[in-house]
């Protein structure tokens, strides 16, 4: 049986991990920090997937691929990564050093015929479309791009149908609201996806605590949740958090001992 | 492991390779990858990867001349080949994947979309861990997995069972489809070994023993 699944999302800003709350990001560690004090590599046990976004505002492509390859050294699960992809090149970079998939946002405004190019060589397996959004005051939510800085015009289910149309493989939602709160998911958003939108949802934004991660889980329109907070599952809270999912939802289980037994020794 | 072993990695430029390298590194075996098919004859194991169109592959090898040297090391000089994912499929004879493309026919089984009939209102891609069903493990290709096992998948297009009697391995998603086998020499799996922790790293290991 198809399981659902939990990704951990890292928010990279000019080599540093950081928290965001509403998309205000604060810097927490470097590359060591986060491979020595927060033990990534434990986390890697008990989630399904990664997604490592880069949100600096002056991109140093060359700087972020290290990190991602760093990385993906020792991660045996799928790695999305992003983060101001604009052309083919910044999209093939990724997936030929350590990306499986590739996560796009306001590309998919800006130049949506763009993503064919994508879908034509890697497949639109590959491509995880990824939207910003917000509740205004009237209680109607809205599409943000540039990592939140721009509102865009449209309404948000057309927009929604048009990326359906999209040669793309996941779609993933992400509010602004609740980014970095840790006061659970907006459940809400959902009534915006059409009924007959066939793509697996991803659900960003809010996660707290692991009975943030049932609530959504629990809903057959989401697939996956994920979280970019850095302090909430900190030391072991994805290994709780899995360990106590496991005993309600149908979530993949592996072995660490195992994994960590196949390390060769030199390595 | 028999130290004779040596392994190539084809690299047609699609899709990530990098990851099937970290899993090698991780494990301990030595690799080397190639995009020409001139030395395909100095190795005894060749992993074909692969993510993307089929009909851009097919035309890579064909272009290349891989195609040709594959099916001739594989058949006459029985090397030891592992599709993983696209790869697996591009070991069959067809897929209607962008129009129909012609395979490298060393298992017969066709490449086909899940149909919506089949699917029943299930969503496409099928992405993430599912588990797989051994059918046969004559073999062992399948040693030290567990029932059950999971595994990433991330595909919309799949084989059907047909035809084997030697190891594989099924996977339910609307219908049953085939999610990994070993014929003689011939190895695939429609989900991503480099991607399912310690059953993925084990499946690696049992193809390089």
């Amino acid at each position: 049986m198809l399981k659902k699944r939990i990704i951990f999302s890292l928010l990279y800003d000019d080599g540093f991990f950081v928290q965001s709350r509403n998309f205000d990001k604060q810097k927490v560690g470097d590359i060591n920090w986060l491979l020595n004090s927060f033990k990534i590599e434990n986390v890697s046990y008990y989630i399904d997937e990664l997604i490592i976004l880069d949100v600096s505002k002056k991109k140093n492509k060359h700087k972020f691929i290290s990190t991602l390859k760093q990385i993906s050294k020792f991660f045996f699960i799928p790695i999305i990564a992003g983060g101001g992809i604009s052309n083919f090149k910044d999209a093939s970079i990724l997936l030929s050093n350590g990306a499986d998939k590739i996560i796009l946002n306001s590309i998919l405004y800006k130049k949506s015929n763009m993503i064919k190019n994508f879908s034509s060589v890697y497949g639109s397996q590959s491509i995880v479309a990824a939207i910003d959004i917000k509740k205004k005051t009237n209680n109607k939510y809205s599409v943000f791009i540039n990592n939140g800085d721009t509102e865009i015009r449209k309404n948000i289910k057309d927009y929604i149908k048009s990326i359906a149309k999209l040669h793309i493989g996941e779609l993933m939602i992400n509010s602004i609201d609740k980014d970095g709160t840790g006061m659970g998911a907006d459940l809400n958003s959902l009534t915006l996806i059409p009924k007959k939108f066939l793509k697996p949802i991803i659900l960003a934004g809010g996660f707290g605590n692991e009975n943030h991660f049932a609530d959504a889980l629990s809903n057959n329109k989401v697939q996956a949740v994920a979280t970019s907070n850095l302090f909430n599952f900190i030391d072991d809270g994805f290994k709780i958090a899995r360990n106590h999912l496991l005993k309600e939802f149908n979530l993949a289980e592996w072995s660490p001992e195992k994994i960590k037994k196949l390390k060769y020794k030199s390595i | 492991m028999s130290s004779k072993y040596k392994l190539a990695i084809v690299d047609m430029g699609m899709g990530n390779i990098r990851s099937i390298e970290n899993c090698l590194n991780y494990l301990g075996f030595k690799y080397e990858i190639i995009k020409q098919p001139k030395k395909l004859e100095k190795y005894t194991h060749v992993i074909l990867p692969g993510v993307g169109s089929y009909k851009k592959a097919m035309h890579m090898l064909n272009k290349t001349k891989f195609t040709n040297r594959i099916k001739f090391l594989v058949r006459n000089k029985k090397i030891k080949i592992l599709g993983i994912c696209l790869g697996m499929q591009l070991l069959g004879s067809s897929s209607n994947e962008g129009g129909y493309t012609k395979g490298l026919s060393l298992i017969k089984n066709k490449v086909l979309k899940f149909s919506t009939k089949e699917l029943k209102m299930k969503k496409i891609p099928h992405v993430g861990f599912n588990s797989i069903e051994i059918r046969s493990n004559k073999n062992n290709f399948f040693k030290n997995i567990p029932e059950q096992a999971n595994f990433y998948f991330v595909h919309s297009y799949r084989m059907l069972v047909e035809n084997f009697s030697d190891d594989f391995a099924i996977t339910k998603y609307g219908i049953n489809f085939l999610a990994s086998f070993n014929k003689e020499n011939i190895y695939g799996t429609q989900f991503h070994p480099e991607k399912s922790q310690n059953n993925g790293l084990n499946l690696i290991k049992n193809f390089l023993k």
